[in-house]
C-alpha cells in the first residue's frame, strides 16, 4: 500500500503478522504462561503444605492440652487396693485410661484415649464414661508410643514413701490431606505428671 | 497527524518502558513473596513454640507434683538437668526428662518466707531454643509457679 502524502510505503495496523512474529509471540506467551502456572502451582502446593502443617499443629496441641486437662482432674481409683497404685493409670499400646472427677455430675468417670495406628495415618479418639467419643487427631500421626513410668522413693518425713507416676509420650505427627502433599513433620516427646493424682496416692 | 498516530500505534515498546514495567512488577511481587516466606516461617516458629512450651511444662509439672519438703532450692542449669539425675544431692527426687534436641533448660527454685516460716517456693522454668542459626536470635520461654506448703 502506498500513501498519497509521502509516496512511501507505510505499514498500517492491517498488514498482519509474519510467521516469525507469530512464532515469537507464541514462544513468549508459552514462557510467560508456563512461568505463571509454575509459580501458581508452587504457591498452591506451599499453601496446602502450610495449611496441613497448621492443622497438624493445632490437633496435636489440642490433644496434649486435652490430655493434660484430664490429668489435672485425675483421681485414684478407690476400688483398687493400695498396693496396686500403679494401676491408677492403665496403659496399653493402643489405649490410655484413668479415672477423673467430673464437676458436672459430682462423681467420677473413666476417660479413655484410643490410638488407631491407621497404617501410618493414625488417629486419637477420646471418650468419657464409655460415651461421647470424639476424634482429637484425625489421620495425622505417623507413629505414637505411650507408656507409664512410676517410682516409689523413701524419704524422711514421708512415712509410706513418695509415689510418683507419669505418662511418657512420644509421637511423630505428619499431615497428608492431599496425596503427595505432606505437611511439615515434627516430633513431640514429653512426660505428663498428674499432680492431683500423685498427691492422692501419697 | 494521521501518520503520526499510526506510528504511535505501531512503534512497539522501548527497553526503558520494559525495564520500568519489570521494576513495577517486581515491586508488587516482592512483598507477596515475602508474605509467603513469613507465613512459612511463622508455622515453623509455632512448631518450635509447641516443643519449647511442652518441655517447660514437663519440667514444671514434675516439680509441682513433688512433696514440698523434697523440692530443693537453688539454680539448676541445663548440664545438670538430665533424665534420671537427682535434682540435688539433698533430695531423692530425680529428673524425668524427655530427650528433646535443640533446647536448653534452666530451673530456679526460691523460698518465700512469712513470719520466719517457709510457706511457698517460687519455681521458674526457662527453656531456650538453641537450634536457630546465627542470624536469628535464640528465643526463650519462661513459666513461673508457686508451690505452697500444705501442712
Amino acid at each position: 500500500m502506498v500513501s498519497r502524502e509521502s509516496k512511501k510505503p507505510v505499514y498500517t495496523a492491517f498488514q498482519g503478522f509474519t510467521f516469525v512474529e507469530v512464532l515469537v509471540v507464541i514462544v513468549l506467551a508459552v514462557l510467560v504462561i508456563g512461568g505463571i502456572m509454575l509459580a501458581f502451582t508452587q504457591f498452591r502446593r506451599g499453601f496446602t503444605q502450610g495449611e496441613e502443617t497448621g492443622i497438624t499443629l493445632q490437633e496435636s496441641g489440642m490433644f496434649l492440652a486435652r490430655l493434660r486437662s484430664d490429668l489435672i482432674n485425675a483421681v485414684p481409683d478407690h476400688r483398687l487396693p493400695a498396693s496396686q497404685w500403679r494401676e491408677s493409670v492403665k496403659v496399653t499400646p493402643n489405649t490410655l485410661s484413668f479415672t477423673v472427677y467430673t464437676g458436672e455430675s459430682d462423681r467420677t468417670s473413666i476417660v479413655e484415649y484410643r490410638y488407631d495406628p491407621g497404617n501410618g495415618k493414625g488417629s486419637i479418639t477420646r471418650s468419657e464414661g464409655g460415651t461421647r467419643a470424639r476424634k482429637l487427631v484425625n489421620g495425622r500421626i505417623a507413629s505414637l508410643t505411650w507408656s507409664l513410668g512410676s517410682e516409689e522413693i523413701t524419704a524422711k518425713g514421708t512415712g509410706s514413701g513418695t509415689r510418683r507416676l507419669w505418662i511418657d509420650i512420644r509421637a511423630r505427627f505428619k499431615g497428608e490431606k492431599t496425596a503427595g502433599i505432606k505437611g511439615r513433620e515434627f516430633v513431640l516427646a514429653t512426660k505428663l505428671f498428674p499432680a492431683r493424682l500423685i498427691r492422692g496416692l501419697n | 497527524m494521521n501518520n503520526f498516530l499510526r506510528y504511535i500505534s505501531c512503534r512497539g515498546v522501548t527497553l526503558v518502558e520494559i525495564l520500568v514495567a519489570v521494576a513495577l512488577l517486581s515491586t508488587v511481587m516482592i512483598p507477596v513473596l515475602f508474605s509467603f516466606t513469613a507465613g512459612s516461617r511463622g508455622l515453623a516458629m509455632s512448631a518450635e513454640d509447641l516443643t519449647v512450651h511442652t518441655a517447660a511444662i514437663e519440667l514444671l509439672e514434675q516439680v509441682m507434683a513433688a512433696p514440698f519438703d523434697l523440692v530443693p532450692t537453688g539454680t539448676f542449669t541445663n548440664d545438670g538437668i538430665r533424665d534420671g539425675q537427682p535434682l540435688s544431692p539433698t533430695t531423692p527426687l530425680r529428673y524425668r526428662i524427655s530427650d528433646v534436641p535443640g533446647i536448653e533448660r534452666r530451673l530456679e527454685i526460691a523460698e518465700i518466707s512469712k513470719n520466719g516460716r517457709i510457706c511457698m517456693k517460687k519455681v521458674t522454668v526457662t527453656v531456650t531454643l538453641t537450634s536457630g542459626d546465627a542470624t536469628t536470635p535464640s528465643r526463650s520461654f519462661t513459666l513461673k509457679c508457686l508451690l505452697a506448703r500444705e501442712n
